[in-house]
């Protein structure tokens, strides 16, 4: 599914991230559009204010007062005209012989101003001239200074009109420009002095930036963008030109910086935006795939695992159940479903069949137990002289019936257990045992043995020694196993032997005998049914040959093993194994 | 004074031999042919202990037993369950229903008088 998602969202996600950047550089060279033409629109003011002053100039010097070198009153015209025109620092006019003789500003003395570039291009040119560009030492406005000449009747100007425009107005453009926050506004002379500079002119103006990069390209270019950092160290993007029309001022440059982290931010933005959408968009899609997915294959493979998780748990009715889901999924669910219907009533087929043996082995059990109890109880109490005397050769007799009652017992016993093993029937109940009790009890039933020169040996440990098992089959394999080891052993020992393993999680228990043995091609056979080594010793030994097979099948049924080793003439170790714990 | 035992048994030949073997061993002994005899005898006869059959018809030992447990008057009289059926689940079922002990058939008087004088604590 999130394969699914990813193909979904990826090939939106390239787009957006290549838009952002392909937009990012668009926005890059738009920005630097708009700084330079900024530079070029101050530049163009610039060149309006110049002109402007130039008529401002020629009309004041047609003023009588000015021709006149009628001080105090031409002071006080240019005063009310300064009031009117904030651009403009002062407003003066100077004689011909370079002193001072009326200003906007008030003075006091006599000034000589002879020596301004205006005032001596002014007299020289006898035209309208610009000066250089000054900053003032107290008020530390920068400005440009422009002269006219004054005539009266003569080709000798007799005064000359100047005017002061204070740069500061470049500020006042840069604050109307609404450009974006952290943007700069900068003129700079030739030597890459500060003239103007926005925001904090306090700060700049009057000092060289010449060093600064971006002035050193615009000083380098005259006209163009940059992309450097600014005095403050913020990337920001520049647009640079001349400022017009004062080729005797010197060049002067006027320069605006927009910060690049605007581009950036406003690209986040957009990207941001995108990205928001995109991720709405992979959330609906992965809602949809989880909703979609649920209601047509998540649910339906739940639903079946459920139904199979049901059915092994033993609940034979679990089904998948119609409707069927169309495709694959739907003919596992069909096929489940059948599946599961036979399995249903085949077991219940099978537990009928099991009841029936149950039933059968019951009653077989009972029929042929309860002749023997009258066989058993009679011969009894006639060896026991209770029903009257009996000779030797009867008592002897009567040995013999209830030997062979005995042995018949046996049989049934084996049938029937062999039986109840393999039908199903036979049950185990764990509960704690104690392997030396076990043992013990197991070492009394063979206190008589009938005419053998046989010596029994019973190794277990003398302590109380705790296993979880079945206590009555494990009783029942070892007295198979010590029958069948005394029952091929002439001569010799019989050693039982039982322990805890070291890791306590098994009992192990041996049967050893120094009796007949078996062939080695025999081994893999004895634990068949109905099998003895040799058919001629079922007469010479007695027996249906169920005695191992149903060992064999007891000790699987506790979830243990048993194994064999024997050398023909020298005698067998069985060995069995089980858990001494509950698995 | 003989102690008193109620043998529980349906088979004829059966009851005859174990009857004999009981009366050899010492006791007094009276003999019900079913469950519902078995059940009405021990609250009348009051025996020491019963040697109860477990299949038989009309009330089977099992029920018997519990019916005898659940009477306060015959409740004390241990039960020794005595039955040819030797299936797994067997002795527990009869544990189970308030038989006190187990035997399975077949068994010589000397079986039996084992697991009586086990079962009366003699």
């Amino acid at each position: 599914m999130l394969c699914f998602v990813l193909l979904i969202v990826l090939p939106p996600l390239g787009v957006i991230l290549y838009s952002a950047w392909e937009q990012q550089r668009a926005d890059i060279e738009k920005v630097e559009e708009d700084a330079l033409r900024l530079a070029r629109i101050a530049s163009a003011e610039q060149a309006r204010l110049i002109e402007g002053t130039r008529q401002l100039l020629a009309s004041l010097a047609q003023l009588p007062e000015v021709r006149e070198h009628n001080g105090p009153s031409c002071s006080d015209i240019l005063q009310s005209i300064l009031k009117e025109r904030p651009l403009y620092a002062n407003l003066g006019a100077i004689r011909a012989d370079g002193e001072l003789f009326c200003s906007a500003l008030p003075f006091s003395g006599k000034v000589q101003l002879g020596d301004r570039a205006y005032f001596q291009r002014a007299l020289k040119t006898r035209r309208f001239a610009v000066g250089d560009h000054q900053i003032g030492r107290v008020t530390k406005k920068a400005t440009i200074n422009f002269g006219y000449p004054v005539f009266k009747n003569g080709e000798k100007p007799r005064a000359v009109v100047f005017a002061a425009l204070d740069l500061g107005w470049l500020n006042q453009m840069a604050a109307q420009a609404k450009l974006p926050e952290g943007s700069t506004f900068t003129v700079v002379d030739a030597q890459g002095t500060a003239l103007v500079h926005y925001p904090n002119p306090e700060a700049w103006i009057g000092k060289s930036l010449a060093s600064t990069s971006f002035v050193a390209e615009t000083l380098a270019l005259k006209t163009g963008t940059a992309h450097a950092p600014g005095f403050d160290g913020q990337a920001r993007l520049y647009g640079f030109t001349p400022l017009l029309g004062t080729p005797e001022a010197g060049d002067l440059y006027v320069s605006v910086g927009i910060p690049r982290a605007t581009v950036s931010a406003k690209i986040r933005t957009v990207l941001a935006r995108n990205l928001t959408g995109l991720g709405g968009l992979a959330l609906l899609v992965i809602a949809l795939a989880w909703v979609g997915s649920d209601l047509f294959v998540v649910r339906d493979v739940n639903n079946l695992v459920r139904s199979t998780e049901r059915l092994a748990s033993g609940d034979l009715r679990a089904r998948a159940g119609p409707p069927y889901p169309k495709g694959e999924l739907g003919q596992l669910a069909l096929s489940f479903d059948r599946m599961a219907q036979s399995l249903e009533q085949r077991t219940l087929e099978l537990e009928k069949s099991n009841r029936i043996k149950e039933e059968f082995l019951s009653v077989m059990s009972h029929e042929l137990r309860t002749p023997l109890n009258v066989v058993m109880g009679y011969t009894g109490l006639m060896m026991d002289g209770l029903l009257g005397e009996v000779s030797p050769q009867q008592k002897e007799a009567l040995s013999k019936i209830m030997g062979r009652a005995r042995e018949q017992l046996s049989m049934v016993d084996s049938t029937l257990n062999a039986a109840a093993l393999e039908s199903g029937t036979a049950r185990i109940q764990i509960h704690e045992t104690d392997l030396r009790d076990l043992l013990e009890s197991l070492k009394s039933d063979y206190e008589v043995l009938p005419g053998k020169e046989i010596t029994l040996s019973w190794l277990y440990p003398a302590e109380p020694t705790l296993i979880l098992t079945d206590s009555e089959k494990l009783k029942q394999i070892l007295r198979n196993l010590t029958d069948n080891a005394i029952k091929f052993t002439d001569r010799g020992t019989v050693t039982i032997s039982a322990r805890l393993l070291p890791d306590a999680k098994a009992a192990e228990f041996k049967v050893e005998d120094t009796g007949i043995g078996i062939a080695r091609e025999h081994l893999p056979l004895i634990f068949d049914k109905f099998r003895q080594v040799d058919s001629s010793e079922t007469r010479l030994y007695g027996g249906v040959g169920m005695g191992l097979y149903i060992t064999k099948k007891l000790t699987e049924l506790l979830g243990g093993r048993i194994d064999v080793e024997s050398e023909p003439g020298r005698g067998s170790t069985f060995k069995v194994t089980i858990p001494a714990t509950r698995a | 004074m003989k102690k008193r035992i109620l043998l529980v048994e349906d088979d004829r030949v059966t009851a005859d031999v174990v009857g004999q073997e009981l009366e050899f061993l010492g006791y007094e002994v009276a003999l019900a042919q079913n469950g519902a005899e078995a059940v009405q005898l021990a609250s009348s006869f009051l025996p020491d202990l019963i040697v109860m059959d477990l299949l038989m018809p009309k009330m089977d030992g099992f029920q018997a037993a519990s019916k005898i447990k659940a009477n306060p008057k015959t409740k004390g009289i241990p039960i020794l369950a005595a039955t040819a059926r030797a299936l797994p689940g067997d002795r527990e079922k009869s544990l189970a229903s308030g038989c006190d002990a187990y035997i399975a058939k077949p068994f010589t008087h000397r079986e039996l008088g084992a697991a009586i004088k086990k079962l009366l604590g003699d």
